[in-house]
């Protein structure tokens, strides 16, 4: 059974808190989803929702609600309940009647589910029962008993009769509860409002070129898998990271979050940071799509505050509101724009001029793209926020090799004033109520093929080039990658020379492109395609003329491509000749940052010129990849990392370029990938060569620059005798470790 | 000159000057004008390396050209199908700025970021701004400069400043050139050559030429090396040749007072 307590902690309602103990347990076996006043079905007031919604193949719908007092006396008409003089409720038994009625409405609309002429459902009535857990049989027969117009609609649980019933009434294997799957399926999309089937259009019956197959993949009804809807429902009581690959739903989940939130506890101040100024609108649309069609009402964004963590040209962010409200001049972008990381400045400067006094003011709050946040932000937000904390956070996992390994909460939130951090990473050990982790893995992957992510894993990670191979190093950080370990078996952490296997199981890729390649006779490999040239004038050609095909014969919408160059020093010279070679063959490109604005990305009827740097954050359903020979031998990993970036921006095909003698060493990694596809198998690499590798990865020197002075260094003569000489004397840290190393080799 | 011989005459630079041009953008956007996709009319004037920026943004040109030379604009408007020209605009647009230093050595400083040349235009002038105004400006190299002046014992001034602009700037262009026909006007020559948004001084011309000729005209004196490439082809003279006879003369006569005719406007 798929829990979603919703609120359910938060309320803190001790006789809903143990019936719904009661009927996990009874159902802990069974398939279906219980929810705690889930699904609210546009319902804005919590008080006209049942207490617990089933929904499942064996039981049908079954509506639970829960009388939290004792009634003593009813009015005339049974309309409202007294539970002593002062407390007055409106009838549980026709708010669960009405409930029912909306659900009816909501289905009706469907072809499967209502028969239009007969005008009835096409699937077992909804069962309803009410349940006092203050009230005896006795009592409930003395008030409801008597006259007609009091009589109750629904069946009525007495305190002594809801353990039996339960499991000997309601929970009972019977045929006429019984609903099939796809109906099931398809009542969930529409109760839960993430239906975006359009009825009315018509669909490719049998997709040929490569654009039917985009438009195909696009058409699907998009419903909450099983651990999206777990984490999506639900309000912590307390802290929560939330990760998963690119394209697993974090930004829908984290706004889904919001509305619901918002929507039981209107009052709470809430706030919603990102980082991506493009994403504003975006996210306020999520919210507010969910928040109307839940609630019939905009949601109020003055306690739903949806800001940029710094703000933009006359927009305000999280930054210069505070800096303002704490009388701090914010700094402009300018001032800081000379820094690696200048947002991270700008918070460590407001922190050091407000540390002390900041106040919490927020109940809630939300970060998405968590992963492009320095620690300072996260200790601003730790200190803004009031108990117990609620604060959610969406890490992208791996958008970059840089990130093999997660940020732990020690080092994001900050330390008190004792020292100690202000999060530690325990606190995210184990479950919230209802079995929902605090932190929580999606592991399913909606936008990037599998075929696709694993060139970009397996590439990226240097996994079939022994000398460059930089793993993932621990079984979970696998696992929680979608990845599932064959061998070696019960080994957390894997050590030098175990032979790694690991598996990319097909469940956790929902690209539905894959699916449908298979059911038309192709083969999913066919979204990856490597060429390789003699000369780099030859792989710019050939993309020109691929590029022309796609578009022409396979009616592709330029804006569908986008081009990557892995070289970035000689880009700018290659997109103007691309550009130019495209406009004479009548197909527009824009080059966003070198031409266009930055932030010009897939514009209608053009093709998308940029660098890996650029791209991040974009997906687009084509993407080619150039000069990704530059890989090869490159000793700082920047150029795998760029392909890695690269790579993972494509829901659908890759193509992939490269010249030169380099790019034959590439074209042996692809193939060893696509031969041991949907597995690795690698030998694992010494701690060490990790270490030092990691250690260039996330280096922010100009590595570049020191590499080339050391390759003039070395063309001297004299000065490579003086390097030998150096080395030789063994009484430095380098001379040390090689010849630790090259112990190493030799004992090999 | 008709609207088709216009829209030739563009087809045929799109054609002859193609290893220069980036991006063609011309568009026959109704019966009787040319411009191009988008055409918007408002023109930001105050900083031109910033007009330059949005225009280009917006695709607000004709052609554009490789090599940061700029881009080009041609406007026709006729009264009605097959009348000759109402209103002819040709226009230039130059890159906004040029260095003295090798360029890649400036851009250097930015690692993984692509061509900001213009951005760092920009922060160079915001700095010079923001001392003049005694803002705090925490630009790390923008301090060593001032430090290194603090060195030799000299207060940081704005000829300062100003020299330093000035020895990494080769040129920072301020405008457009631009040739204006227009048929219906009476208040000043009907076909003149303006300098940018110096709307006031005109220098008459007493024909119009041909949007190829002008197009001859800046690439010729831009990238001579280019030039002489595309003009040593076979099939450039007679092309050049026909697009000469496109030009037209006036009645109107050149006279020195001519010059002076909008001076009405200060």
């Amino acid at each position: 059974m798929e829990l979603l307590p919703g609120n359910l902690a938060l309320e803190n309602n001790p006789h809903e808190l143990s019936i719904w103990r009661k009927i996990a347990s009874i159902l802990q076996n069974e398939a279906g989803i219980l929810g705690y006043r889930i699904p609210a079905i546009g319902i804005s007031e919590k008080e006209q929702i049942p207490s617990f919604i089933l929904r499942s193949e064996k039981f049908g719908i079954v509506l639970l609600d829960v009388v939290n007092t004792k009634i003593t006396r009813i009015d005339d008409e049974g309309t409202f309940w007294y539970a002593s003089e002062e407390e007055e409720i409106f009838s549980r038994d026709i708010t669960i009647s009405q409930f029912n009625e909306q659900i009816i409405n909501r289905l009706n609309k469907d072809f499967e589910l209502f028969d239009f002429k007969k005008r009835e459902l096409k699937f077992p009535k909804i069962r309803k029962y009410l349940l006092f857990p203050e009230n005896t049989r006795e009592e409930i027969a003395a008030i409801w008993g008597v006259g007609d117009s009091t009589q109750m609609i629904n069946d009525a649980i007495a305190t002594e009769e809801i353990d039996d019933s339960l499991a000997n009434v309601i929970f009972v294997n019977r045929s006429e509860f019984y609903i099939e799957k796809n109906k099931l399926d398809k009542i969930d999309s529409l109760l839960e409002n993430t239906d975006r089937s359009n009825q009315r259009t018509k669909s490719i019956k049998q997709p040929k070129t490569v654009s039917d197959f985009i438009k195909k993949s696009l058409e699907y009804t998009f419903k909450l898998d099983e651990t999206q809807r777990r984490v999506a429902m639900q309000v912590p009581d307390g802290p929560q990271r939330i990760r998963g690959l690119a394209g697993t739903g974090k930004t829908v989940i984290l706004s889904m979050k919001a509305a619901l939130a918002h929507k039981d506890f209107p009052d709470y101040k809430m706030l919603f940071v990102f980082n991506t100024q493009s994403m504003y609108n975006q996210i306020q649309k999520y919210i507010s799509d969910y928040y109307v069609k839940e609630t019939q009402e905009n949601p109020n964004w003055n306690n739903l505050e949806v800001l940029h963590a710094w703000g933009g040209r006359g927009k305000e962010g999280l930054y210069s509101r505070t800096a303002e409200k704490y009388g701090v001049r914010p700094k402009t972008f300018f001032e800081v724009k000379e820094y690696k990381d200048p947002l991270e400045k700008v918070y460590i400067d407001l922190l050091e001029q407000v540390r002390s006094k900041l106040v919490p003011v927020y109940d809630i709050v939300l970060i998405d793209e968590a992963q492009d946040f320095s620690p300072a932000l996260f200790e601003t937000i730790f200190l803004l926020t009031k108990e117990p904390k609620r604060i959610i956070w969406a890490y992208d996992e791996f958008q970059s090799l840089r990130e093999l390994k997660i940020k732990e909460c020690e080092q994001l939130f900050g330390k008190n004033k004792n020292g100690i951090p202000n999060l530690s990473e325990s606190k995210l050990q184990g479950c919230y109520l209802g079995g929902i982790e605090k932190d929580f893995v999606l592991p399913n992957s909606y936008r990037n093929p599998r075929i696709n992510l694993m060139i970009a894993h397996g590439i990226g990670m240097g996994l079939y080039k022994p000398s460059e191979i930089i793993p993932i190093e621990d079984a979970q950080s696998w696992m929680s990658r979608g990845y599932k370990i064959e061998q070696p078996e019960n080994k957390l952490k894997f050590e030098y020379n175990d032979v790694v296997i690991v598996e990319r199981p097909e469940e956790y890729s929902r690209n539905n492109l894959e699916t449908l390649l298979r059911e038309n006779g192709k083969n999913e490999k066919e979204l990856v395609k490597f060429q390789r040239f003699d000369q780099s004038h030859m792989q710019l050609n050939q993309v020109v003329d691929d590029i022309v095909s796609l578009v022409t014969q396979q009616m592709v919408s330029p804006e569908e491509i986008i081009v990557i160059n892995i070289e970035t020093k000689r880009s700018e010279k290659e997109f103007e000749y691309l550009r130019s070679q495209l406009d004479r063959r009548e197909i527009k490109a824009i080059t966003p940052g070198y031409i266009e604005s930055s932030d010009k990305f897939k514009e209608h009827g053009f093709i998308t010129l940029t660098t890996a740097f650029r791209a991040k954050g974009n997906e687009a359903n084509v993407v080619f990849i150039l000069n990704a020979q530059n890989i090869v031998d490159n000793t700082t990993y920047r150029m795998r990392n760029a392909f890695f970036v690269a790579a993972t921006r494509s829901r659908g095909w890759c193509y992939i370029y490269g010249y030169g003698s380099k790019s034959e060493s590439l074209r042996d990694e692809i193939d060893s990938i696509l031969s041991d596809y949907p597995r690795f198998i690698f030998t694992f690499p010494r701690a060490e060569d990790i270490q030092r590798r990691l250690e260039l990865l996330s280096a922010d020197k100009d590595l570049e620059k020191v590499e080339n002075e050391i390759d003039k260094i070395l063309q001297d003569k004299t000065y490579r005798a003086l390097l030998i000489e150096k080395l030789k004397r063994g009484d430095n840290e380098m001379s040390k470790e090689l010849i630790q190393l090259l112990d190493k080799n030799e004992n090999q | 000159m008709k609207i088709s011989d216009f829209f030739s005459e563009l087809q045929k630079i799109n054609h002859v000057y193609r290893d220069l041009i980036l991006t063609s953008n011309f568009q026959q956007i109704n019966d009787t004008e040319i411009s191009w996709n988008n055409y918007s009319p408002g023109i930001y004037k105050s900083l031109y390396a910033r007009e330059y920026e949005i225009l280009v943004q917006n695709r607000q040109y004709s052609f554009l050209l490789n090599n940061k030379l700029g881009f080009l604009r041609f406007y026709f408007k006729c009264s009605e199908l097959n009348a000759t020209a109402d209103k002819i605009k040709m226009c230039y647009y130059p890159y906004p700025v040029k260095l003295k230093d090798e360029r890649e050595e400036v851009e250097s400083y930015y690692y993984e970021s692509d061509d900001e040349l213009l951005q760092e235009y920009f922060f160079d002038l915001w700095n010079l701004l923001n001392q003049h105004f005694s803002l705090p400006v925490e630009d790390p190299r923008f301090q060593q400069i001032i430090a290194l002046f603090r060195q030799e014992g000299r207060e940081i001034g704005e000829d300062d400043l100003l020299y330093i602009f000035n020895k990494k700037y080769d040129i920072t262009n301020s405008s457009h050139i631009r040739i204006d026909f227009d048929q219906q006007v009476e208040s000043h020559h009907k076909c003149e050559i303006q300098i940018g948004a110096i709307n006031s001084l005109r220098f008459p011309m007493d024909r119009a030429i041909s949007p190829f000729v002008f197009f001859d005209f800046i690439i010729k004196n831009l990238d001579k090396k280019s030039y002489q490439e595309i003009s040593r082809r076979s099939s450039f003279p007679p092309s050049f040749a026909i697009s000469r006879k496109k030009s037209w003369k006036y009645n109107n006569r050149f006279t020195e007072g001519n010059i002076y005719i909008t001076l009405d406007d200060f």
